[in-house]
């Protein structure tokens, strides 16, 4: 009864206006991300000058090109995301864009953050998407192709992916170092006392906590807020608010645009039909509706809920892991933990020759970048696969036998001192990467 | 429905809050207060005024005594002559350990650093410098300047003094070499000075908060800076401890004259007064350590700042047991060369980790090369 009550909810036809306004913009963003990742010199920064790439589980495999071949994959994301835009080739440019993004999040896990992950995930949901079948070059060379009516569900998908971002976003601030510490804002906000008016504000205590506080509040309601017609102008002005705030105070470079941009899915189909109107949309009355084809609806039928099972337990999963995510960091990433920490740590490897008395501290500065060694040492599968790279060097460059590499790290969280991060007894050498929890992880 | 979705995310809210209150810490490393009301203007002040300027004023004053000796020296070279230039050296040698912290700013801009003490010195560089009569002090990754250079030129360029002296009355291109280094290094320290007493001093002690960019983070990432230099650099890399225990007596930073354990206890000592707010004298002012007592900065229960102090002990003592020459030492006392190590290494946490951490200093001198969240 429910089942089919909700098949009928999202099954139902409504305007795919909705949709072409977050095709152009998702697009336009994205095209304009490349660019400016090439040209602000990112690409050599991040991934030509270092030799050694951290990798996320399962995907060790990703090989990082060179400049040529990463100009190229830059290129490739730039032009499939104009396509997207345009709605031009759109199969080909959606799927396209997903595998060069994705694969270029791919390339070192150092440089991982959520809203990229965000907009992988967008991507992909692009692909399934009728986004082209109007105002779109591809409707414009086969006319027979529009369609101005899509299923709801169509839409619903990016509601409800938008809504995970700030849902989780808002659970995940509801730690008690942002609730009663007002940590790490009570950091962050006083680098910003420079600010003209709002500066002065921030060299207060209570300022953080309010930030900290309302910022909780907003993550967690604000999708319902969007959600109704009554409270929706409000509940859109406090987006932009919000996400120029953010924007000004912190270095988040596109992720304010991508939630502005975004959320604007939450609006009406005639909103949308009248913004478009001024760049030329029309919708012309007895269209066909689209109707996703056979083999799609059969898929859809389990990957849709598979894809929405999957959103909403991934945040949870640290729950099998013993100890503070935040400390671990296990099940940390595609969780939706944005600007939860502020972590420092140092981690000194040493390196052990089993057949000889030889041993080697080791400069970690000789094969990571600054960046890359900050991210290692607060992250301990970083230091893991990093350990194993040891392991490999020591032995071919300098022969070792079944080299025993140990480290000391010590990790600094929200405005503590530090505390042992690894335990220094453990050889890494031996540890394999895996998903289980760590034992050798010194927990509170 | 809309009802129950709220229940049930107000439920998991609190459920998540209980997981994570069990997690919080004690009283033993608690959450500082980043609004502290430190004076850190006079604490700025007090470095500039103290330490800073009169480090570089010291230096500037050494090379002037330095050419000096110079102007004797060259015109006609000989053993006695060539022995008081090496003393002056000496001693302008280590008025530069004190000035060797500073690498922000005017000394950032000079290449003050890498300019005047890039080592241990590329001893062919320099012969082919000397030979050609041509070279570019302008490359911050060339090891054919600065005091090592003339270190090996007036100290280790022939068997002895007396043949030193030879060497120098009969080769002009090794005088011009000598002269050229040393203009360098003097026109660089000069500029450096000018920059801080014209503007830069100013700019320093205004420039107060908690950002990248601060005097306060400037001061923290370069204390370390220079730290992990006396530590890596002055200590670990000829005691063969990053090299698999093959020690490396030619990589130490004053092979030739032998004073290498000298200046690095000169630069621990300068470290050390950096931090305190020192002069060189030891007549102490505001530092760091006033700071961190003043938002009470504790680690495991104890004083942040009486655990930095005391581990400075402990290193200085250590520095203390060795013999020079440190180039002999790493072999014939490895021992406690390594236990030296250890000890310098044993303060790197609480300078690099928990004093910035205290301080609220966002680490962002390793600046995040693209966008965060």
């Amino acid at each position: 009864m429910i089942l089919t009550n909700l098949r009928q909810h999202i099954t139902k036809p409504i305007s795919i206006a909705p949709l072409v306004t977050f095709r152009i913009l998702f697009g336009g963003l994205m095209c304009f991300g490349a660019l400016r990742f090439m040209w602000s010199g990112w690409i050599e920064k991040l991934f030509v000058d270092p030799d050694f790439f951290f990798k996320f589980q399962g995907f060790e495999w990703v090989q990082v090109p060179g400049p040529a071949g990463l100009y190229f994959l830059y290129g490739l994301v730039a032009l499939s995301a104009l396509g997207i835009m345009l709605g031009a080739f759109c199969r080909i440019s959606t799927i396209a864009f997903f595998v060069s993004f994705t694969y270029t999040e791919l390339l070192d896990a150092t440089n991982y953050l959520n809203h990229y992950y965000l907009v992988c995930l967008l991507a992909f949901i692009l692909i399934w998407l009728p986004a082209n079948r109007a105002f779109s070059l591809d409707a414009w060379r086969k006319p027979n192709l529009t369609r101005y009516r899509v299923p709801a569900w169509t839409i619903y998908i990016l509601l409800f992916q938008i809504g995970t971002v700030y849902t989780f976003a808002g659970l995940a601030k509801l730690n008690p170092d942002w609730l009663f510490h007002a940590m790490p804002l009570a950091v962050w906000l006083p680098e910003h006392t420079n600010l003209p008016v709002l500066g002065y504000f921030f060299q207060f205590k209570w300022t953080a906590f309010l930030f900290c506080w309302i910022g909780a509040i907003y993550d967690l309601s604000v999708v319902w807020l969007l959600l109704f017609r009554k409270t929706r102008p409000w509940a859109y002005a406090l987006v932009v608010l919000f996400h120029a705030l953010t924007g000004l105070l912190f270095n988040i470079g596109l992720f304010p645009l991508i939630m502005v941009s975004s959320t604007l899915i939450f609006f009406s189909a005639d909103f949308h039909r009248k913004a478009l109107s001024f760049i030329g949309y029309r919708e012309a009355e007895n269209e066909v509706n689209y109707e996703p084809p056979t083999g799609l609806n059969h898929i859809g039928k389990w990957a849709l809920p598979l894809f929405v099972g999957i959103q909403l337990l991934m945040p949870f999963r640290h729950w099998l892991y013993p100890g503070d995510v935040l400390w671990t960091e296990e099940g940390y990433r595609f969780s939706w933990r944005v600007m939860l920490v502020e972590k420092a740590g140092t981690a000194t490897f040493t390196v052990e020759d089993s057949a000889s008395s030889r041993k080697s501290e080791v400069i970690n500065g000789d094969y990571l970048s600054l960046f890359q060694e900050k991210q290692m040492a607060i992250q301990p599968d970083f230091i893991l696969q990093f350990a194993h790279f040891l392991q490999t060097e020591y032995e071919e460059k300098h022969g070792f036998k079944d080299p025993i590499v140990k480290v000391e790290a010590h990790v600094a969280l929200n405005g503590r001192s530090s505390r042992p991060f690894i335990d220094p007894e453990v050889n890494l050498a031996q540890i394999q990467a895996s998903l289980a929890p760590k034992a050798w992880i010194l927990r509170k | 429905m809309l009802l129950r979705i709220s229940t049930l995310i107000l439920a998991s809210a609190f459920l998540l809050l209980g997981s994570a209150c069990k997690n919080d810490d004690g009283d033993d490393n608690p959450i500082t207060d980043c609004m502290s009301d430190f004076d850190q203007e006079t604490m700025y002040e007090n470095l500039v005024n103290q330490l800073i300027m009169p480090s570089y004023d010291n230096l500037l004053n050494q090379l002037a005594l330095l050419e000096d000796q110079l102007d004797i020296f060259m015109p006609a070279p000989d053993a006695p002559k060539l022995e008081a230039l090496q003393n002056q050296f000496i001693e302008t040698w280590k008025s530069w350990q004190w000035a060797a912290a500073f690498e922000f700013g005017p000394a950032e801009e000079n290449f003050l650093r890498s300019s005047l003490n890039n080592f241990p010195v590329d001893t062919q560089a320099v012969h082919a410098n000397i030979q050609s009569g041509n070279w570019d002090f302008d490359l911050p990754d060339n090891y054919d300047k600065g005091f090592p250079a003339m270190d090996y030129l007036l100290f280790g360029s022939a068997a002895n003094n007396a043949s030193i002296a030879d060497l120098f009355a009969n080769s002009d291109a090794h005088r011009d070499y000598v002269q050229a280094v040393f203009q360098d290094m003097y026109n660089r320290t000069l500029a450096t000075q000018t920059a801080w007493t014209d503007n830069y001093a100013a700019t320093f002690i205004a420039n107060t908060g908690t950002a990248a960019g601060t005097s306060l983070s400037l001061v923290v990432n370069n204390l370390n800076q220079f730290y992990e230099i006396i530590k890596r650099d002055q200590i670990g890399i000829p005691s063969g401890v990053v090299t698999l225990g093959f020690t490396n007596p030619d990589k130490v930073e004053a092979y030739y004259s032998g004073i290498s354990l000298g200046l690095c206890k000169e630069a621990l000592a300068a470290n050390e007064a950096f931090y305190l707010g020192n002069n060189q004298n030891g007549d102490s002012g505001q530092g760091l350590d006033d700071f961190l007592r003043h938002i009470g900065a504790l680690k495991n229960g104890q004083s942040l700042d009486q655990l930095i102090q005391d581990q400075y002990s402990l290193a200085k003592s250590a520095l203390e047991a060795l013999e020079a020459p440190l180039s002999e030492t790493v072999d014939q006392n490895p021992e406690a060369v390594s236990e030296a190590y250890a000890e310098l290494s044993r303060q790197v946490v609480q300078l690099k980790t928990d004093l910035p951490s205290a301080l609220c200093v966002s680490i962002t001198y390793i600046d995040n090369p693209s966008d965060s969240d």
